[in-house]
């Protein structure tokens, strides 16, 4: 696990916050499309189907996001 | 029985030694009160086959259950004893062991695959309700249980009989305190019932232990179930999905009674609620068939077509506009006369022919093609009936 | 302490300078509660919310208690009754566990990864301070016309459609818990993913951080469900939609299906955190490494991951085909394999361990015991047809209280009593600690273990009143639950006496402890790795 890229805690304040701002962006856009989503699934005739698509969106996302930040 | 009430008394002496002596000792000075009843602490005796299963994999299961927690907790007291500090125990410095790891995966999957196989079996014989000897709506209404023959053409609402005086502590509480109702359900032994479990205001849940079924009762969707009670008797059971406020006053009793005294209850019960016998070859005007056909209605067709006639889709199709009420007379009776059956399986929309007399679905039929939006302007005689029934 | 000098180390990452400099010389009294921005305070704050809900819950919880001691209607009606069983619930999910592990994550996630503070330290506040206002309209609801919400935490419609003003608050106050969740769960991803200290690799992180990271995913994925679902609901009620009412079209099963797709990953939301905690006392304790790290790491993230597949269980009662039944069961039961992995690698943590008993340590190992109790009758409630007979019965009851209380609560307690001496640099009374634990561990067992007979033998959950053939064993259970309630005020004075007069603890008061915040001095200082530590 150990990796010779530099570390988080390295770059430089300004770069670090532009960071985590774009993480917390991601974060809050999925909560946004989950919330907007499950109520539009209902519209949808088959709204087991598209809860369904919605679930597995979150189990992809899930495995993306953990999946990248393992190498660091 | 006497196999299974061994094995009840083994586990709950387990389940003592588990909870520790002190759960024995509160429980043993509750007991030595007289005035309290016999302590209960396992699944009611069943008295169906679906019963049954249930009862013997809950007992396989919590067995499997109590080996393993057997083995995994003495080690881990073992270990408490043995590799204590102040026994001068030095800590062994090992972080993981891929056998081991891979080892304690594989055996509680097989494990689960001996749990899953009978589980199996049994949710496929639960599911199955086809072929039933008796079908009967059960309906939950806040708080009472609605119960209709179909085949049989009547039925009651069953209420709770426990006075109020007992529950609000003023007089002493009665042998089957909170189950006991006016009217039980009736079936007879021996016998495949089918239940067809609807609701007429939030959801309920239709429960009788003995019987192993519960099912939920949702309003505008029907489910099934089915049972069949081996031996007569009076079961109980309670409403067991939180319903409002009487939630806990709204109990299921069922009568199990022999085919014969059961064919002796029904009839009473279909001649105290049989119209006079109508002469089935008067013919009728239109305006007098529409207004029995609207009364007709309002106690067989409404709880699932509703009073506009506009049903409550997917389950219950309207009737409004509907091609079967507004196209030929011919399908319209057979529908009314036959019931629907969809892929070889009974549907909600039952056979009436057996239920009502011929002017009745004349009437009702008559009524349906006249309300609402439907304009047919037909009169459908008594003797169409007879004849399209033969 | 802010006599503490504090320089802006090259890794210095608060997000807001401003925010920073009030910490300088940060007010005094109340106002330096509400303004902080300083993880350690609003730590502080989440876990004493946290206390102060998990005793109001608990009082409703004895004032159920109290009528059930014997059958027949004695103190409340009907309709209060359910109330209290719904506002119990509700409380002690969102107000009490929930907080309280976010307390533990706002203390312990920067001190474990070496970052000075959360990544976004002004949202943090933000997220605390919601939580109060939803609690008081959640209380609010017990004084509106119709009363508070009737309809159990799982709130169904179409009962939750019939009811009174009272929902109308509930809806506003989970909205509003959501948000806050949502909000933390933004700023502790961001801070695991971003703040780590240099050389700290995600697969060397304390795994109580990946519990918590994992957790918080989950909230990010089921919280905004959650709110999706109650909106609707709010519109069915007021707005003459109908997506949950079958005569206007919708289905009212659909509401359970969106509920448990947001309940069942919240079960996980309440147990991960203790996973952590419990995998980071054992090896303390035991003197040795925790056994099977990575192993533990996959078996979390597969617990995650399954328990989006498995909500329906919750629902075999509502009809569904046999093809539905028998995948929501196999799913579930198949989450007893993750599940077991954990166990037996904290029962190997402690094998050939070198073992110690402080307070901490015995709540670790109850937790264990009594989890895995809880964890077999979620197994016997996995199989179909039992849970058909079990479904809405104190057997259900018991099961998640047995995972709830004995689990997640537990490990909360265990964690108080470990990070106790470092957050307030003094000790408590190990004597009265370990008291506190043997009380609670027996009053717990009186308390539940008899809803499991009383599951069994057919009594449903959620009555006020019941058949008289029950009466001997929620009796038992009445008697365990107050002597449980009675037990946690001795929690409060310990913690306060500690607090308050404590002898002195040392940097490190636990011979077995290696994570990061034991490097640092007993107590904390008020601003702590503003230069990021050197990770061997």
């Amino acid at each position: 696990m150990q990796t010779a890229t530099p570390q988080p805690q390295n770059q430089p304040r300004a770069a670090q916050k532009a960071a985590s701002l774009r993480i917390a962006l991601v974060l809050l856009s999925i909560a946004a499309v989950f919330f907007g989503g499950v109520i539009l699934a209902q519209y949808s005739g088959a709204p087991g189907v598209g809860i369904g698509v919605l679930g597995f969106a979150i189990l992809g996302f899930l495995l993306v996001a953990i999946g990248r930040n393992l190498r660091k | 029985m006497d196999r299974a009430n061994t094995k009840t008394r083994m586990r709950t002496a387990r389940r003592f030694a588990k909870a520790g002596c002190w759960v024995a000792s509160i429980a043993f000075m509750l007991a030595a009160d007289p005035s309290l009843a016999a302590l209960v602490y396992n699944l009611q005796t069943p008295v169906t086959p679906i019963g049954e299963q249930i009862f013997d994999l809950h007992t396989y299961i919590l067995w499997i259950c109590v080996v393993i927690f057997v083995c995994v907790f003495s080690v881990m007291f073992y270990s408490i004893f043995a590799h204590r500090k102040s026994k001068g125990h030095q800590a062994a410095q090992f972080h993981e062991n891929t056998l081991v790891e891979v080892v304690w995966t594989v055996i509680p999957f097989l494990i689960l695959l001996f749990m899953a196989i009978p589980a199996t079996e049994t949710v496929l014989a639960m599911k199955d309700t086809s072929v039933p000897d008796v079908t009967i709506k059960v309906t939950g209404y806040q708080w009472k249980w609605g119960y209709d023959y179909l085949d049989e053409g009547f039925g009651f609402v069953s209420n709770l009989a426990t006075p109020y005086a007992q529950i609000y502590n003023q007089e002493a509480k009665g042998e089957h305190y909170l189950l006991d109702v006016d009217q039980p359900l009736v079936v007879p032994a021996g016998k495949k019932v089918r239940v067809l479990i609807t609701a007429g205001d939030v959801i309920h849940s239709w429960w009788v232990p003995a019987f192993g079924v519960k099912q939920d009762a949702i309003p505008g969707f029907v489910r099934d179930s089915w049972f069949k009670a081996e031996k007569p008797g009076i079961y109980r059971g309670q409403c067991a999905e939180l319903c409002g406020k009487e939630h806990g006053f709204m109990p299921v009793v069922v009568e199990v009674k022999s085919q014969e005294d059961y064919s002796k209850w029904a009839s009473e019960q279909k001649k105290k609620s049989a119209p006079a016998a109508d002469d089935p070859n008067k013919v009728w005007d239109a305006k007098e068939l529409a207004a029995r056909g609207e009364k007709v209605y309002a106690a067989n067709c409404l709880a699932c077509h509703q009073a506009d006639g506009k049903g409550v889709p997917p389950a219950f199709p309207p009737l409004d506009g509907s091609k079967v009420a507004t196209g030929p007379v011919a399908a319209h009776l057979d529908v009314v006369l036959n019931g629907v059956v969809k892929n070889g399986q009974p549907t909600a929309m039952v056979a009436w022919k057996n239920t009502l007399s011929p002017t009745d679905i004349a009437a009702v039929v008559t009524y349906e093609r006249n309300a609402w939006g439907n304009h047919v302007g037909d009169a459908v005689q008594p003797a169409q009936v007879a004849s399209a029934k033969r | 302490m802010s006599s503490i000098p504090h320089h802006q180390g090259p890794g210095h990452a608060i997000d807001d300078a401003h925010a920073h400099d009030e910490h300088a010389h940060h007010p005094g009294g109340i106002m330096r509660w509400i303004t902080t921005t300083n993880h350690k305070d609003i730590g502080t704050l989440y876990l004493w919310f946290s206390f102060i809900m998990f005793i109001a819950g608990g009082c409703l919880a004895l004032t159920i208690r109290t009528e059930l001691f014997h059958p027949g209607l004695q103190i409340v009606d009907p309709e209060f009754f359910n109330s209290l069983t719904t506002l119990h619930g509700l409380i002690m999910i969102f107000g009490a566990i929930m907080p309280a592990a976010v307390g533990f994550a706002n203390w312990q996630v920067p001190l474990m990864i070496g970052a000075p503070d959360m990544a976004f330290a002004r949202m943090n506040n933000w997220s605390f301070w919601l939580l109060p206002f939803a609690a008081v309209l959640l209380f609010a609801s017990f004084f509106v016309p119709g009363g508070a919400a009737a309809g159990g935490w799982t709130l169904y419609a179409p009962l939750s459609v019939q009811a009174g003003m009272g929902m109308d608050l509930t809806i506003f106050a989970i909205h509003i818990m959501g948000a806050s969740s949502i909000m933390g769960s933004i700023n502790i991803i961001t801070t695991i993913l971003n703040l780590r200290a240099p050389g700290m690799t995600m697969m060397k992180m304390p795994l109580f951080v990946w519990t918590w990271l994992i957790t918080a995913y989950l909230l990010i994925a089921v919280m905004p469900v959650l709110a999706g679902a109650v909106t609707m609901l709010l519109t069915d009620r007021h707005f003459g939609t109908s997506f949950f009412n079958a005569a206007g079209g919708g289905d009212p099963v659909m509401f359970q299906h969106i509920f448990w797709f947001f309940g069942h990953p919240e079960v996980y939301i309440m147990i991960l955190p203790s996973f952590g905690i419990v995998s980071t006392i054992l090896p303390a304790f035991s003197r040795k490494p925790l056994f099977g790290y990575a192993s533990m790491v996959y078996a979390t993230s597969s617990i995650a991951i399954l328990s989006f597949i498995v909500w329906a269980h919750h629902m075999f009662t509502v009809g569904m085909p046999a093809a539905g039944q028998l995948f929501f069961m196999y799913a579930t039961m198949l989450i007893a394999v993750p599940t077991g992995v954990k166990v037996f690698n904290w029962v190997t943590t402690m094998w050939k361990g070198s073992m110690t008993f402080e307070t901490p340590m015995l709540f670790a190992i109850g937790f264990i015991f009594l989890f895995t109790m809880g964890g077999f009758t979620g197994l016997v409630l996995a199989i179909t047809p039992v849970d058909i007979q079990l479904q809405d019965t104190y057997y259900v009851v018991a099961h998640f209280h047995y995972v709830l209380v004995a689990g997640s609560l537990f490990a909360f307690f265990g964690g108080v009593y470990y990070w106790l001496p470092k957050w307030s640099g003094r000790m408590y009374n190990e004597k009265l600690g370990e008291w506190h634990f043997w009380l609670t561990m027996i009053f717990f067992n009186v308390t539940f273990f008899p809803m499991h007979f009383l599951g069994l033998a057919g009594m449903p959950r959620r009555v006020p009143d019941y058949a008289t053939q029950f009466t001997d064993w929620n009796m038992v259970a009445t008697i365990g639950a107050y002597g449980f309630g009675l037990s946690q005020l001795l929690f409060f004075y310990i913690v306060l006496s500690c607090i308050r007069s404590g002898p002195p603890a040392p940097a490190k008061p636990w011979e077995g402890a290696d994570t990061l915040e034991w490097t640092l001095p007993s107590p904390l200082p008020y601003h702590t790795f503003e230069t990021p530590p050197a990770i061997k």
